[in-house]
């Protein structure tokens, strides 16, 4: 499930029932594409750094949601682009700890490695054995202490 | 990473380079991840025009500076902070 989270801003003097109106059919938009809405937040109104459509004040809104279709957030945002009051969104796709990612992509890289490894092994000790019984239990037990996973938990602290 | 004073003489201009030995305020209380939703700690690393500090003035660590500078750049495009001030 990816989860996203996207930002937007409303013209500040927008009234709450039609701010609410709005955050109702982006909901809408996420859900009947299967997608659940976790959160929604109103910012209310805050300062913008710099002007925006004329505008020195905004209304933040925030929406947090998870999604199966990678083209959710897209339609997401071509609604925003097209609802007049919005006046700037960015959606931002987060899973819980961002970098968590490339964290995961390293480890699955270290697991292959080590698979491969211990396959690798695992023919040599088979190979052995067949020349003699017992050299295969002394090959077990030597990859059984493959010093991969202790890369594996200082990857980690260093994150 | 050696981050002594260096003096460096160039021929013309003496000029003096040194990297201050400060340490990462984000590794220091070890954040995960820098929040681009509140400009309030992003602030302290755009002085006067509101660009970006270089590493060696902050003192950021690289991992750091790199989510800082995506954090800064996302809080700039939904207008939570200034892409340049006069």
């Amino acid at each position: 499930m990816r989860r996203y989270e996207t930002i937007f801003i409303t013209d500040p003097e927008l009234p709450d029932d039609e701010v609410n109106g709005l955050v109702a059919s982006f909901s809408g938009v996420i859900s009947d594409r299967q997608g659940d809405v976790l959160k929604s937040e109103d910012w209310g109104r805050k300062k913008l750094a710099y002007e925006v459509r004329k505008r020195r004040e905004g209304r933040y809104l925030r929406l947090e949601y998870t999604c199966n279709d990678p083209t959710l957030p897209h339609e997401v945002e071509r609604r925003m682009r097209m609802t007049e009051p919005v006046i700037k969104y960015l959606t931002v796709r987060i899973d819980d700890e961002p970098h968590r990612l490339v964290w995961e992509k390293k480890q699955e890289a270290k697991e292959k490695a080590r698979a491969a490894r211990r396959a690798r092994e695992e023919a040599e000790a088979r190979a052995r054995a067949e020349a003699a019984g017992e050299a295969k239990e002394q090959a077990s037990a030597g990859s059984g202490t493959a010093g991969g996973d202790q890369p594996g938990s200082e990857e980690h602290e260093e994150e | 990473m050696a981050r002594s004073s260096k003096p460096k003489r160039r021929s013309g201009r003496s000029k003096l380079l040194f990297r201050r030995r400060k340490f990462c305020k984000f590794c220091d209380d070890k954040v995960d991840w820098i929040d681009y939703r509140d400009p309030r700690i992003l602030m302290n690393y755009i002085p006067e025009r509101a660009k970006i500090q270089p590493r060696r003035t902050s003192g950021t660590c690289a991992t750091h500076q790199r989510q800082l500078r995506r954090a800064i750049q996302r809080a700039r495009n939904i207008a939570l902070m200034p892409f340049a001030l006069q």
